[in-house]
């Protein structure tokens, strides 16, 4: 049974059963059960809230910060913990998929799912931070948060659908995923705002070079970039998105979307006998 | 060779090879894939499947025999669509339910009932239909109290018990299975190949692989001798059976 659209419509219980049991299974295993969903991104949040501002004494134009590091922290989380767990999702589970005609493609959406469920979590937490820090929170800049979420969705299934394939076919890449992920993490105004990008590199001893100019634009390039310039925008600044971004980001999702649907149908059946 | 029929043959498989490159299945180190060649190309293939044709029609229980190696799993892994040809052509008019291993979809630390839920999805049976079947699911698969326990405390027996409850629900309508028939214990056992021939009964066309000799002249109609990934014989089940029977004894075990 290949991964197609129809198939995947077709098996659309397996899709909420696996996700179902994926998070069932997460929160039966902990004693905290579920509460670890809204555990998690505080404690996250509390450690760079101590590091950036407590230690380093930094963040002062990004007050209350808590809430500025939240918006990015939460959808990179969503992203890693799919990617990771999908470079292993194939060769893992190579048992069940030689035994069962199934789309396969379930197993990385599956992930995908699930760990949007636990970003929806997440965004309790942040919602809630952003209320005890008494961020504006309008009705219009918070509506954007819907079309975010839709485009983080399609991103991140984009790129879990890549590299899901290539996980199967390169055993090594896990290991480096981990790397790469955690300069991703610097790279991406996950810390920082692009503002800060746009300052360093118009201004000053860089501001003179024109190779300079180029770097804040092409710094937006980055879908995350806009992603979490999106989130900041809705519940930390309280303003609307430039329409240029939401354009750039919508291509760019459906693009990815599209390029790891492709890619996963080519390797679909091919990719088993490497399992 | 082939036993003349008449009307649409249910299963149809013409000319179909299979191959995995030995390349593949070997680590690539990271040394090779820098210093190039560590994916060449013209990697040696083993063919598992070559050239293997075969009908089966409404109402034949086709029995695969053959050494080990000969391609048994990777036809079967044909038959059930989750392998596609390299070569030549699998036609199969109905659905197709494969029992290949029982328990494939389990999640260790859900409970039995849900991994039920979970299973049945996994072999395309609605929550629905598995609603109404719970109780007997349970009851089938004798496992009581335990059943609300996550199934890591399970013994592999109580495992494959559950996976054969489950599996058992199935209505197909082309059935392949390979070897999965001595689950539990003596009683189990008997019940679950009560089960499985009712399962049968219902089938139109059913396809087993196995390495006993008497198990398949009990139930085939047909049979299928493969080796080294060919076909060495396929016709009616008694004589390919007798032809493998007397091979096996006169010639020489190569491995």
């Amino acid at each position: 049974m290949i991964s197609n659209w129809s198939n995947l419509v077709a098996r659309r219980d397996l899709l909420r059963e696996l996700t179902l049991a994926e998070l069932r299974a997460q929160s039966q295993e902990t004693r905290f059960g579920w509460l670890w969903w809204l555990v998690d991104p505080l404690i996250m949040m509390l450690i760079y809230w101590g590091v950036v501002v407590g230690i380093f004494g930094r963040g002062e134009r990004y007050t209350p910060y808590p809430v500025f590091i939240l918006c990015a922290m939460l959808p990179w989380k969503h992203f890693t913990s799919s990617i990771n767990a999908s470079a292993k999702i194939l060769r893992g589970r190579d048992s069940l998929i030689k035994a069962i005609a199934f789309p396969t493609m379930a197993l990385p959406l599956t992930i995908v799912f699930a760990g949007f469920s636990n970003f929806l979590f997440g965004m309790v937490v942040l919602l809630g931070t952003a209320v005890v820090f008494e961020r504006p929170l309008e009705l219009l800049p918070m509506l954007q948060l819907l079309p975010l979420l839709v485009l983080q969705l399609l991103l991140v299934t984009g790129l879990a659908l890549m590299v899901a394939c290539f996980g199967a076919l390169v055993r090594d890449l896990s290991g480096f995923l981990t790397h790469l992920t955690r300069m991703g993490f610097y790279l991406c105004p996950t810390l920082y705002g692009v503002d800060m990008v746009a300052e360093r590199f118009l201004s000053g001893a860089l501001g003179e070079q024109a190779w300079a100019q180029w770097i804040p634009t092409l710094y937006m390039a980055n879908p995350f970039a806009i992603l979490f310039t999106g989130y900041r925008e809705a519940l930390f600044y309280g303003q609307l998105m430039e329409g240029q971004w939401w354009a750039l980001l919508t291509l760019e999702a459906l693009v990815l979307l599209f390029a790891g649907y492709r890619l996963y149908q080519y390797f679909d059946r091919r990719v088993i006998k490497f399992l | 060779m082939t036993v003349s029929h008449s009307g649409k043959p249910v299963i149809d498989v013409d000319g179909l090879g299979i191959f995995y490159r030995l390349q593949q299945r070997r680590r690539v180190s990271i040394k090779k894939v820098l210093l190039g060649g560590g994916f060449r190309r013209d990697a040696p293939l083993l063919w598992a499947l070559r050239d293997v044709s075969f009908r089966c029609h409404e109402g034949e229980i086709l029995g695969v025999i053959g050494p080990n190696g000969a391609g048994k799993s990777t036809l079967c892994l044909a038959l059930s669509q989750i392998l596609t040809p390299d070569e030549g052509e699998v036609a199969v008019s109905g659905e197709v339910s494969t029992l290949l291993s029982l328990g494939a979809g389990f999640n260790r630390d859900l409970s039995g009932r849900e991994n039920i839920y979970l299973n049945a999805a996994f072999l395309g049976i609605s929550r629905a239909e598995i609603e109404g079947k719970m109780q007997e699911i349970i009851e089938f698969s004798e496992l009581g109290e335990f059943i609300d326990q996550p199934i890591r405390f399970y013994s592999s027996g109580m495992k494959s018990r559950l996976g054969f409850s489950v599996a058992a629900s199935l209505e197909p309508e082309i059935l392949i299975l390979d070897e999965v028939l001595s689950v539990g214990d003596h009683a189990f056992q008997q019940k679950s190949r009560r089960r499985l021939q009712g399962m049968m009964d219902r089938s139109r066309v059913i396809v087993l692989v196995s390495h006993s000799v008497e198990f398949l002249r009990e139930l085939c109609t047909h049979a299928l001798w493969l080796e080294k990934g060919r076909v060495r014989g396929f016709g009616a089940a008694k004589e390919v059976l007798d032809g493998y029977l007397a091979a096996s004894t006169t010639e020489p075990v190569q491995e």
